[in-house]
């Protein structure tokens, strides 16, 4: 991990007609880090991603990439530049082969490294070898956890230096939520620089290094993940009390 | 709109209608502005088919020419008059009305818009080609003047008619709109799955909006064919009926102003275009295409929405709505039947693959029963066939000792199942509201007649249904948004939304699918509570959930589903103990989802 900031957002504000729905982010997020986005329904984290990813444009505000200024540049354009996003509730391409889904996914380099795009299936399928196993079949068919692996290996295949995965968990059992996260830990580890935005605030906390709260469309804590998951505040209101015994 | 507008509406249109007549300068100009309300007419029925049912019809003048030539033999063979040659070209229109609806059964969107125009073709063409009946290419001369009961109609006294009948049509076709039949229109078309789920028949509903498209096409024939005394085939082809959708799409899909203007608009602009000579085609098409370009929701369409950007409707309605039990038509718990759901041995298999080998479960009565299990063991595909989304190979499954086995999604419904869904299928453009009172859709009692005349039995159903739908936007605490379009909710609030919609159609069992998933620990134990809740009234929940804590928490019986297959069935103490539970779907630590690993 550096300290040279891969993204730097600033005062980002993100409008649906009349609704506002970010209200001036700034936000950082430096070469090698895992960063998690935590918050309440609504808070704007979706529309966060959607902001940085260029699916929505910014109404106000600065999105520096790499040192570039980005903030109007269209979201495939992002995509050339080395930004990912995997969007909440994957989207994958439903009615073509999983193998079509990961050609998709390298989309921007299929032309010009074939050889590279190949070599990066090769460890995809060691990943998560169920792929392989479905490679001729229609991707609508796969479980919601093999879904999720596809589209991860999906943004993965663009070889971005950003990944930025909105809601990992959602939908999925205990047991391959956690093969996920470790997988994210992993490929962190690796190198791999991720934004994650995720509603299980105690999962993403315990594999991020850094993390923002999100409220209200607005950035209201942020810290070390450490620090946020032993802060009495943030437990109460997103880990929520401990249950009592029934 | 509210009810106060819509009557303004009413009255200002027959207004206008009464003074045109005295301001025509000469027989010319009033026979075209009586051309305009045959033909807005015509607009106003495919409105409900275009704007309601999202379907589209590219084959309305073959419905126009069957009125018209009904009405032609009818009066030149048999001497009808005016009312009854319309009544019979109005059930000759409406049995092919209902004959096109058919193929929607099988194909949608452009598959249907050709099946439309071949159906347009076929018209036109049997016009040219049955001689004996039709006159042939010559068509049908000597129409008699239009007349009831003996009375003859002067051009003016046909004005009258005329004029009389488009507000009646704008009458009720504004009120269907606005009524449970116009609701459900909506709602097939924004999602049919969902639509299904709570008791809609999907393909009724899909041929009654053809059969009044048909109707009112068949209508405008009859009145064209008397305005006329005399018809021919190349009155009704297929660039009329190209006509008929461009008024409505023109004006705005949808809005009985729209379609209006739309239909005023299309039906004089070629006239003034003459002038123009050789460019009048040219000149034609390129003004469409400008216009649906700057305004994409048609004239009418579009200034409205820029209206209500400028003046926005407060997205919170502030009136209180019922409690729970009222709007779930509870006197008291107690008076509910016990509800038991009993599946059993139920397989169902996709190609080569079992999805589900011999499962059975059952739900007892106001019992909170979870489902779990491994993505891809087949929840989904228990949960869909329960429902009547997929039929099963072999098994059966009953609520409340009706065996519901292979029936239909709607009829499932009917009976007490209400659903929501994993990847949450609102009714994107209706509001949060809206969403709701489409779920009270088979409670209503009123009938068609009362929906087009809004009678007071209507009114004080939807007044009623209204205060429920509120009453249950209260219970999952989204009366703040009771005015937004379902769409711009965020997702979890979009799944709260599903429940409210669910318990509008007063169920015996909800079948909760996912519900926590996109949830903060906070959402869930609000969550929580509210699922108490409801198993208290007396309703049985079953609960399709991957956040073990949650389940553990409220759940009284847990099924666990893997490859298919239930490996086990107990309290959640002791399936969480069972170790090919935990081998199979906690994963090694065993350790609830919260639990920092």
């Amino acid at each position: 991990m550096s300290d040279r900031p891969l993204l730097t957002v600033t005062g980002l504000q993100v409008r649906y007609g009349g609704a506002t729905a970010v209200r001036g982010v700034d936000m950082e997020v430096r070469q090698g880090e895992l960063v998690a986005v935590i918050g309440n329904n609504g808070a704007g984290k979706t529309s966060i991603l959607r902001g940085i990813s260029g699916l929505v444009r910014p109404s106000a505000g600065k999105i520096e990439f790499n040192g570039t200024d980005t903030t109007s540049l269209a979201a495939h354009q992002k995509v050339n530049l080395g930004m990912a996003l995997i969007p909440e509730g994957r989207l994958i391409f439903a009615d073509q082969t999983v193998e079509d889904n990961l050609i998709l996914g390298a989309y921007t380099r299929w032309k010009r490294d074939r050889a590279g795009v190949l070599s990066q299936f090769e460890e995809i399928f060691e990943l998560f070898p169920r792929l392989k196993e479905r490679l001729h079949q229609r991707a609508g068919s796969l479980s919601g956890g093999e879904q999720q692996m596809l589209a991860i290996s999906r943004g993965l295949l663009s070889k971005p230096s950003l990944l930025m995965i909105d809601e990992l968990s959602l939908g999925l059992a205990p047991k391959i939520v956690e093969q996920l996260m470790t997988l994210l830990r992993n490929l962190n580890a690796r190198g791999q620089t991720i934004l994650l935005v995720e509603q299980l605030a105690s999962h993403a906390l315990a594999i991020a290094q850094r993390a923002y709260v999100v409220g209200q469309g607005r950035i209201e804590l942020e810290g070390t993940a450490a620090k946020l998951a032993g802060s009495p505040e943030v437990m109460e209101t997103f880990l929520g009390k401990k249950r009592k015994a029934i | 709109m509210s009810k106060y507008q819509s009557l303004i509406g009413f009255a200002a249109l027959a207004v206008i209608l009464a003074i045109v007549p005295l301001t025509a300068a000469n027989e010319y100009e009033l026979r075209l502005f009586m051309l305009f309300l045959i033909y807005a007419v015509i607009a106003l029925g495919l409105n409900i088919l275009v704007g309601l049912a999202g379907l589209i019809s590219l084959g309305q003048a073959g419905l126009f020419a069957l009125g018209a030539y009904t009405a032609a033999i009818l009066s030149t063979r048999l001497g009808f008059e005016l009312v009854s040659s319309s009544i019979a070209a109005i059930i000759v229109a409406s049995l092919f009305g209902a004959l096109l609806a058919y193929p929607t059964v099988r194909v949608r969107g452009v598959y249907l818009a050709v099946i439309t125009i071949a159906f347009g073709l076929i018209v036109e063409n049997a016009a040219i080609e049955w001689q004996g009946l039709t006159g042939g290419p010559m068509g049908i001369t000597g129409i008699p003047k239009p007349s009831v009961l003996g009375i003859p109609l002067s051009g003016y006294a046909y004005y009258g008619v005329l004029a009389v009948v488009l507000v009646l049509v704008v009458i009720v076709t504004h009120n269907l709109k606005r009524s449970k039949y116009g609701r459900a229109m909506l709602a097939v078309s924004q999602s049919e799955t969902a639509a299904r789920s709570l008791g809609i028949n999907a393909t009724g509903i899909r041929t009654l909006a053809f059969v009044i498209s048909a109707a009112t096409a068949g209508l405008a024939g009859v009145l064209y064919a008397f305005l006329n005394s005399y018809i021919s085939p190349d009155i009704f082809t297929f660039s009329d009926s190209i006509r008929f959708l461009l008024m409505v799409i023109f004006g705005g899909a949808g809005t009985t102003t729209g379609t209006l203007i739309g239909a005023y608009i299309l039906t004089y602009l070629p006239e003034y275009l003459q002038q123009l000579q050789y460019w009048q085609k040219f000149a034609y098409g390129l003004l469409l295409a400008v216009v649906m370009f700057v305004l994409p929701l048609g004239v009418f369409g579009t200034l409205s929405e820029l209206w209500r950007k400028w003046r926005p409707v407060p997205r919170k309605i502030e009136a209180a709505g019922l409690s729970l039990e009222q709007a779930l038509g509870i006197g008291n718990a107690g008076d509910r039947l016990p509800t038991e759901l009993k599946a059993e041995g139920l397989t169902v298999r996709f190609g080569g693959l079992t999805a589900l080998n011999d499962v059975s479960l059952r739900v007892q009565p106001a019992e909170i029963h979870a489902l779990i299990g491994p993505n891809g063991a087949g929840k989904s595909t228990f949960v869909n066939t329960i429902s009547g989304f997929y039929r099963p190979d072999s098994g059966r499954y009953e609520l409340n000792g009706v065996d519901l086995t292979g029936q239909p999604a709607h009829l499932v419904a009917r009976n007490g199942l209400a659903r929501t869904f994993q990847n949450t299928e609102l009714f994107g453009d209706m509001t949060v509201l809206e969403n709701v009172m489409a779920g009270y859709q088979n409670r209503f009692s009123y009938n068609f007649f009362d929906a087009c005349a809004h009678t007071p039995r209507f009114l004080r159903q939807e007044e009623q249904c209204r205060a429920a739908a509120l009453g249950l936007l209260g219970f999952v605490d989204l009366t703040d948004y009771a005015n937004e379009k379902a769409r711009f909710l965020p997702f979890g609030l979009q799944r709260r939304l599903e429940i409210a919609r669910a318990l509008a159609t007063s169920p015996r069992l909800l079948l909760l699918d996912e519900p926590a998933a996109g949830l903060t620990t906070h959402e869930i134990e609000e969550l929580d509570k509210m699922i108490r809740r409801i198993a208290a009234l007396g309703i049985s929940v079953l609960l399709i959930e991957h956040h073990v804590e949650l389940i553990m928490a409220i759940a009284n019986q847990v099924t666990v589903l893997d490859y298919g297959v239930v490996i086990a069935s107990a309290p959640p103490d002791v399936v969480q103990a069972d170790s090919r539970v935990i081998e199979a779907y906690f994963g090694t630590h065993a350790v609830p989802a919260e639990v920092v690993s």
